[in-house]
């Protein structure tokens, strides 16, 4: 088989709808074909599942540099989910000093060890060689460097090839999710529709209280999924600008706005707290009366605040009746405000207080809990706040999960009685 | 009694007022745990599920492939057909049906989008109690 047809046979395995375990497998069958293995070729896998890139050199103890990420990769959780049977666990000598090796014999390649490796700041890097006969660990010189090349390049294409599956595969789910999205408040008005439809036609509403109830809130819901279904789109096409509004964008009302925003988030939650069995007023505020005047734009900080109760609210578990969300406002000693938000829910884990603003990341506990949302939400808010050079971070992570929103003072209007600013 | 399981119960008050008001006592519960629960202790009294598929799967499920709570509701009729295949079950979803698993060996277990007119719903259910019965 010729190089050029192990690489074209190499394209079309990943252009196809295999299973990520017979991909592998097969592509180590090819390339064992493409390059008859001697002794080692290391695939390093990047954060997004591609990018593998060979470690270069007849000699990988002189050579080896490895990038600081961690892995993402679905290779590499396949690893660790299903860890080959550890036949020996040895040290690499000089190499690779905290590496175990794993071991697994695999039909159509001979052997092939998995081996985690750690780099310099204890980051994990997937790693599969191929081997044929290792019998010497001193001793690693068994390619030429024209198998490197051959490797190096192929490696390099089904790099961009995972890459552009891992990205087509979250854009179907992202596409999935805010279908489903959609389609819920949709089917909600449409049903609802049916329902009127037959009552207004077939039933004497009048004489029927039960039914004149029903009828009426049907109405209400209406309203309420129109709503809805016009925030997602909304929030949609907020996401899609969020990433590139700057400041000069920003539209700066001073006023007692957040006051009217907060109050607007309220209501347009109230529903969603109502339909859920939580109190109507589970969002409160404290020192209402203290906030400071803030000059922000209204629209952003309306969508701001919409994505992060509604996710709240929708992570929301345990004790219905006990279910709160705290907002308070506080001027700090250098000017800025800072504006907590506290919620009772589902909570984050100790590593996903960083991740929680990317676009594609769901909480352990949210998986478990709730299947549905677009996963935008949180990455709108911190995109919009950038553009008010505004942080969000989370400063506590279970009950409550606390955000915490840092304005600059450059945002707060003076206020002659202020003792700040005395 | 017709049960409904939905973990979003506020988009199917259409679908349960029009059973309630065509003369079925409905029950509505929003998680899988309490739903199995309540069928397996009341086999009896159970006429027809209504089931929503992109559930959170709830301890019931934990350790099950839900695809992240995408197919929940699949899990859950396979408990439904092991515990009573006399009750039927409607798995009443936007999701695309077309990847789902065929129905086949009964007319007990069947997809319907949950855009279906309630009304409609009401009817084919309505036959399949009686039928049921007969």
């Amino acid at each position: 088989m010729t190089k050029d047809q192990v690489l074209h046979d190499i394209i079309s395995l990943y252009k196809s709808n295999a299973p990520i375990n017979d991909k592998i497998e097969r592509t180590l069958n090819l390339l064992n074909q493409a390059v008859p293995c001697q002794a080692a070729s290391i695939f390093l896998f990047d954060e997004y599942g591609g990018c593998l890139k060979l470690m270069k050199g007849t000699n990988i103890k002189k050579s080896i540099k490895i990038p600081s990420f961690e892995s993402d990769s679905p290779l590499w959780k396949m690893f660790e989910s299903d860890k080959p049977k550890k036949i020996a666990n040895r040290q690499i000598k000089g190499a690779y000093p905290t590496t175990d090796v794993f071991f697994e014999n695999i039909p159509t390649v001979k052997t092939i060890a998995f081996s985690p490796i750690f780099n310099a700041k204890n980051n994990r890097i997937g790693v599969i060689r191929l081997l044929n006969k290792i019998k010497d660990e001193e001793n690693f010189s068994y390619f030429i460097d024209s198998d490197l090349i051959t490797l190096d390049s192929f490696a390099n294409v089904i790099g961009a090839l995972f890459t552009i599956s891992t990205l087509q595969s979250r854009y179907e789910a992202f596409l999935d999710s805010v279908t489903h999205e959609l389609l819920a408040p949709i089917s909600g008005i449409k049903n609802d529709g049916f329902f009127m439809r037959r009552v207004a036609t077939q039933s004497d509403l009048r004489n029927n209280q039960d039914l004149q109830e029903a009828f009426n809130s049907k109405i209400e819901d209406i309203i309420g999924f129109s709503k809805q279904a016009i925030a997602l789109i909304q929030g949609l096409t907020m996401y899609t600008q969020s990433g590139r509004m700057s400041q000069a964008d920003l539209i700066l009302k001073p006023s007692h706005l957040f006051k009217h925003i907060i109050d607007k988030s309220r209501g347009s939650l109230t529903p969603l707290l109502v339909s859920r069995k939580f109190k109507h007023d589970a969002i409160r505020c404290f020192n209402r009366s203290q906030w400071p005047l803030l000059n922000l734009d209204r629209q952003i900080f309306r969508q701001v605040f919409n994505n992060i109760l509604s996710n709240s609210i929708k992570y929301a578990h345990g004790d219905k009746s006990a279910f709160n969300i705290l907002i308070e406002l506080e001027t700090l000693r250098n000017g800025d405000v800072i504006i907590t938000i506290q919620d009772y829910g589902i909570g984050l884990e100790k590593d996903e207080a960083d991740k929680i603003f990317d676009p594609t990341f769901r909480g352990k506990n949210a998986r478990a809990k709730v299947t549905t949302g677009t996963g935008i939400g949180l990455t709108t808010v911190r995109n919009l706040l950038l553009a008010h050079e505004t942080k969000i971070v989370v400063t506590n992570l279970k009950n409550p999960t606390e955000f915490t929103i840092t304005i600059p003072k450059k945002y707060v209007i003076r206020r002659r009685n202020d003792h700040i600013y005395r | 009694m017709i049960i409904f399981i939905d973990d979003e119960p506020e988009f199917i008050s259409p679908y349960t007022d029009a059973f309630r008001f065509s003369g079925f006592e409905v029950k509505i519960i929003d998680d899988v745990d309490t739903a199995w629960n309540l069928i397996e202790k009341n086999t009896d009294e159970v006429d027809i599920v209504i089931l929503d598929i992109m559930m959170p799967p709830g301890r019931l499920f934990d350790s099950h492939d839900t695809k992240e709570g995408l197919r929940t509701g699949l899990q859950f009729l396979e408990l439904m057909k092991n515990l009573d295949e006399r009750i039927p079950v409607v798995c009443l979803t936007n999701a695309d049906t077309r990847s789902f698993p065929k129905i086949s060996h009964s007319n007990h277990f069947i997809y319907e989008k949950k855009d279906i007119d309630p009304w409609k719903l009401v009817d084919k259910m309505s036959d399949i109690k009686r039928r049921k019965k007969i």
